[in-house]
């Protein structure tokens, strides 16, 4: 019933659309205007177009693209969609404006200085120069699968929402949501046309958490491109989409099933999700939020990971973040002591050239002795014990040693290693973690289905960091890649019935850190994320990223992921290749973009577009 | 679709029975090598050379500033109509030892209203376009010509299509350059341009009926002719030549003391925002007046940046003095801007005439289609049954 009304709704609009723009009129030069002037039943449809189509020698329209000029005192943006009548099968084309030109029957600047008086005419001339502005416009799709390229002197009006859908291919995206009676449509934010309309932009959620693809990345420069507050909207729109209903029915994936992973990578920006904000909510915010129908809300179910620091020694429920630290009953302290740190160690020294792999090969050694508990090494447990009174000190002081790894070798792995856990650290490291620290690998190798974890890493050293990050993903893939396995009973130590969620989210911004281009330097963890980047959505690992220059990640990440949005960016790096598949006029109108407003690409949209997002809902600590 | 179908049973009547010798290449584009509007302004003041009679009350100085009275004042001009022609040589009949070109000719006029903003429109009923035959009915037989003439009026198309007599007579009939004894390609172009004269005459006929209402002025193209001898035609509009006849001499008295100037005396001396005097041409019923619009020190020659104005003057009176400057001035306030660039007559042009111009040539066929689009349909029966005699 309900797919009968709907379908006669789109039929309805569809026509509307057709008919709105059937009107005929000559305003071109070259043709007359209607006798009609401003009266008679055509006189509406005329209003509705604000343009027509041109096509001429040096530019003619193609199946790809078509131009159209403006009518005076009518206006548009880049990003607008448009609806242009296919005379030829009265179907309707969709498209979305690239660009826009003024161009006048001056043949050159000098003219226009001449025609000014030569210079000396500052008043406004007697007759304006004539001229028009015309937009050139990507084709979307036709509402009848017509690709011929759309006829000169074509009627060309603004699309309304359904048109925008069915440009867009949202409309194939609904019928499906219809036909499996699951929610698929994730709100992604708002289109809002020079005209005033406006349109919800659906993600298709098969493309987002899979099986389809899956992965968001999200670009642009820091302040302006509001990269963090869009992951925690998105989350939250695919959140709420998973618990609708559709015809009554729900799908099988619900909110309570995956789990989210949020790693603070800045002040205490996601310290308080599971609050409310201080302030009402603004109307203009709640308008949008419901548009979207969504509902503006924080996030449940919230743990939050804390890193110890220097003080938590002293003070042990004193975390190393920014204040205000989130209530302890929400919050659990990690730390990593050397035996956290055992097969973590390639992680925490990353960074550290390594050209022959010596400190590889010591590493290696280390982590094999400490994990089979080899003679001599039993008594090794400490940061202390390794440096100070483990056979790597004797080997270190030249008294035998394993093969071909030399002494001075071990002695700057030392050195490195009391760099890392003594003199150059945050706190983060400790010789025995206190009754109530936690590792990361503790709490999410049991992470469950709707919760949300945000793991703080803002005050933490970039060698720290990678190292937490590290451990996150590594946890988090080894949870879904052991799913089915069988493992140890651990008795009354572990969660005999445990099940681990249908899907993970992580988002973590600074993605360029973890996984730096190839032009870059490595990345301990490199290899774990281009696993998940490319075999996660089959097991329910989806990667939400942030940073502000796309170019600085790997391309295999940026290349697996189905859904990018981008904020404003520098046009240095719109000239880098990781962006050669936009138009360069949608590039350009990139290093324009205001605050809030971001360009979207998903596997669904034949094009880009321009969105714009409520704030995420919840407290914004300053 | 071919926009010259409709055209085909005209031509078939006209090849049924002479002989064709059809343009190479089909229609070819008739060029008029000199330029049109001088020569039009030199047959229209034939035998009026010498220019003796001011026609304006004030005489007291030969040139007078008229400094610009630009819209933003006084909106004076709101109308401007032009005409154009584009004529096509599409062949030659033969009927024993008779012969005459047949020409395609596109025709079109059409009046720019321009608003108090500065906004312009072409409403349609302001704009007119006509397709037209043009061949000598004197040297075909009646047969071929009734057989043609009954083709066209069987064809209700857009534009209309007519079929002209070049040896008709018009307003030039007698002219030595343009009679009858004229070459009949010649005679036939200046046909073209006559019909379409006579299109813009009447679009200026309808408009000056709607003048009295508006007030507005109307600025037409090109000088006036015998063709605006009518009643309806005594007022409110200005002829604007923008290339001249150079023939005339000037006889001008002062206090006893004879002068006299060639134009380009006259010309020489006349200052930017200036005009001459108004001057009678013919019977008195035309005054005129030089008027420099554009500074001389930019251009390249000292004739150019003048253009002349004509008024109608059916009282053969001496015109008041303050009108006249009152429409050069309006007249130096339209030079911005100007088709620099687009016509080689640009510094004595009027921008929405040359807009008038535009619009009536954009919609003409292209040459490629007009090429394309108009065969003789005879010739590919005639040339099987050749091969077969």
């Amino acid at each position: 019933m309900e797919d009968k009304r709907n379908s006669s709704k789109h039929m309805d609009q569809s026509e509307a659309v057709e008919k709105q723009i059937s009107g005929e009129v000559q305003v071109a030069m070259g043709q007359a205007t209607s006798d009609k002037d401003s009266n008679g039943p055509d006189d509406q449809q005329f209003h509705s177009a604000i343009g027509r189509a041109t096509a001429t020698e040096r530019s003619p329209n193609s199946s790809e693209q078509f131009s159209f000029w403006l009518r005076p005192n009518h206006s548009l943006n880049p990003f607008d969609i448009m609806a242009a009548r296919q005379q030829l099968d009265e179907s309707v084309t969709y498209g979305l404006v690239t660009n826009i030109h003024h161009s006048t029957d001056a043949p050159s600047h000098l003219s226009n200085y001449i025609a000014n008086d030569f210079g000396e005419h500052m008043d406004e001339p007697n007759t304006p120069r004539q001229g028009t502005n015309v937009a050139d416009v990507s084709v979307l799709a036709n509402s009848r699968d017509t690709y011929m390229p759309i006829q000169n002197e074509a009627l060309v009006s603004f699309a309304d929402e359904d048109g925008i859908h069915r440009g867009l291919g949202i409309d194939s995206m609904k019928q499906k949501e219809m036909d499996q009676c699951v929610p698929i449509c994730v709100p992604a934010g708002l289109i809002e046309m020079s005209n005033g309309t406006q349109a919800v932009a659906l993600l298709d959620k098969e493309y987002v958490l899979g099986p389809q693809s899956a992965h968001i990345n999200i670009s642009g420069i820091s302040g302006l491109a509001t990269k963090t507050s869009y992951a925690m909207f998105l989350i939250q729109s695919l959140l709420q989409t998973m618990d609708r209903q559709i015809e009554g029915s729900r799908d099988h994936l619900r909110s309570s099933d995956v789990a989210v992973v949020l790693v603070n990578v800045k002040y205490n920006d996601l310290l308080a999700i599971d609050q409310e904000p201080d302030e009402r909510i603004d109307s203009e915010q709640l308008k949008m939020w419901n548009r979207l129908g969504l509902v503006p809300r924080p996030f449940d179910n919230v743990t939050y990971l804390l890193p110890v620091g220097k003080e938590s020694q002293q003070y042990s429920n004193r975390a190393n973040c920014y204040q205000p630290q989130p209530e302890p009953s929400k919050s659990k302290l990690y730390a990593y002591e050397l035996m956290d740190c055992v097969d973590k160690l390639d992680a925490m020294l990353g960074a550290i050239p390594d050209e022959y792999s010596v400190l590889d090969a010591i590493v290696s050694l280390t982590r094999d002795a400490l994990d089979e508990g080899q003679e001599g090494w039993e008594n090794v447990t400490t940061w202390n014990d390794l440096i100070h009174s483990s056979p790597l000190t004797k080997w270190a002081e030249g008294k035998g040693g394993p093969g071909a790894i030399q002494a001075r070798s071990i002695q700057r792995f030392f050195r490195y290693l009391r760099k890392v856990v003594h003199h150059r650290t945050t706190g983060l490291f400790v010789e025995t973690r206190d009754q109530s620290w936690v590792t990361v690998e503790d709490v999410l190798s049991r992470i469950q289905g709707g919760s949300t974890y945000v793991v703080d890493i803002a005050k933490l050293h970039d060698n720290e960091q990678t190292l937490v990050f590290g451990d996150i993903v590594r946890t988090v893939y080894g949870v879904f890649s052991g799913v089915g396995e069988m493992g140890m009973d651990l008795d009354k130590f572990d969660q005999t019935d445990y099940n681990p969620p249908k899907k993970v989210i992580i988002f973590v911004d600074e993605l360029n850190k973890y996984a730096p281009s190839d032009r870059g330097k490595g990345s301990p963890i490199l290899e774990d994320l281009l696993e998940i980047s490319e075999r996660g959505r089959s097991m329910g690992v989806v990667l939400a990223s942030a940073q502000q220059f796309s170019s600085a990640v790997h391309d295999r990440i940026i290349g697996n992921t189905a859904t990018k949005v981008y904020g404003r960016t520098a046009p240095t790096e719109l000239s880098q290749s990781s962006y050669r598949f936009l138009n360069d006029d949608i590039k350009m109108h990139l290093t324009r973009l205001a605050k809030g407003e971001l360009v979207v690409t998903h596997p669904i949209y034949r094009q880009p577009i321009k969105i714009k997002f409520p704030q995420p809902f919840y407290q914004q600590l300053q | 679709m071919n926009p010259f179908e409709s055209l085909q049973p005209t031509l078939a009547a006209l090849s049924d029975g002479p002989e064709i010798l059809p343009a190479t290449g089909q229609a070819q584009e008739y060029l008029q090598q000199f330029d049109v509007d001088e020569h039009y302004d030199r047959i229209r003041t034939e035998g009026e050379k010498t220019v003796r009679e001011v026609l304006e009350v004030r005489q007291n100085r030969i040139y007078v500033d008229v400094p610009p009275l630009p819209r933003t004042s006084k909106h004076v001009f709101q109308y401007f109509v032009d005409g154009s022609v584009k004529t096509f040589f599409l062949g030659t009949l033969v009927e024993h030892d008779r012969n005459t070109p047949v020409l395609l000719g596109q025709i079109g006029a059409a009046a720019i209203k321009r608003d108090d903003r500065g906004n312009v429109q072409i409403r349609s009923k302001d704009f007119r376009r006509e397709t037209i035959v043009l061949l000598n009915r004197k040297q075909i037989s009646s047969a071929v010509w009734h057989k043609a003439e009954s083709a066209v009026k069987d064809v209700s198309t857009s534009p209309p299509i007519r079929l002209v007599d070049t040896r008709e007579s018009d307003a030039y009939s007698r002219s030595r350059l343009l009679g009858r004894s004229i070459e009949q390609r010649s005679r036939a172009a200046h046909k073209a341009n006559w019909e379409m004269r006579v299109l813009e005459t009447e679009l200026l006929r309808n408009l000056l009926a709607r003048h009295d209402k508006s007030g507005a002025y109307i600025a037409i193209d090109g000088s006036l002719g015998k063709e605006f001898s009518g009643k309806e035609f005594n007022r409110g509009f200005v002829g604007i030549v923008k290339n001249f006849s150079k023939d005339h001499v000037f006889h001008l008295r002062s206090h006893r003391r004879r002068v006299r100037l060639s134009l380009f005396q006259l010309l020489a001396s006349l200052k930017v925002n200036g005009r001459t005097l108004a001057f009678a041409r013919g019977d008195s019923s035309v005054a005129f007046w030089y008027l420099r619009i554009r500074e001389q020190q930019y251009l390249d020659y000292p004739l150019m940046g003048v253009m002349k104005v004509e008024y109608p003057n059916p009282s053969r009176q001496p015109l008041d003095s303050e009108l006249v400057d009152y429409l050069s001035r309006a007249l130096v306030a339209e030079r911005t801007v100007t088709p620099h660039g687009r016509d080689q007559r640009w510094h004595a042009h009027l921008y929405p005439i040359y807009l008038a111009e535009q619009a009536i040539k954009n919609g003409f066929y292209s040459d490629d289609v007009l090429q394309a689009g108009i065969k003789w349909p005879e010739l590919k029966n005639r040339n099987r049954t050749r091969q077969q005699r």
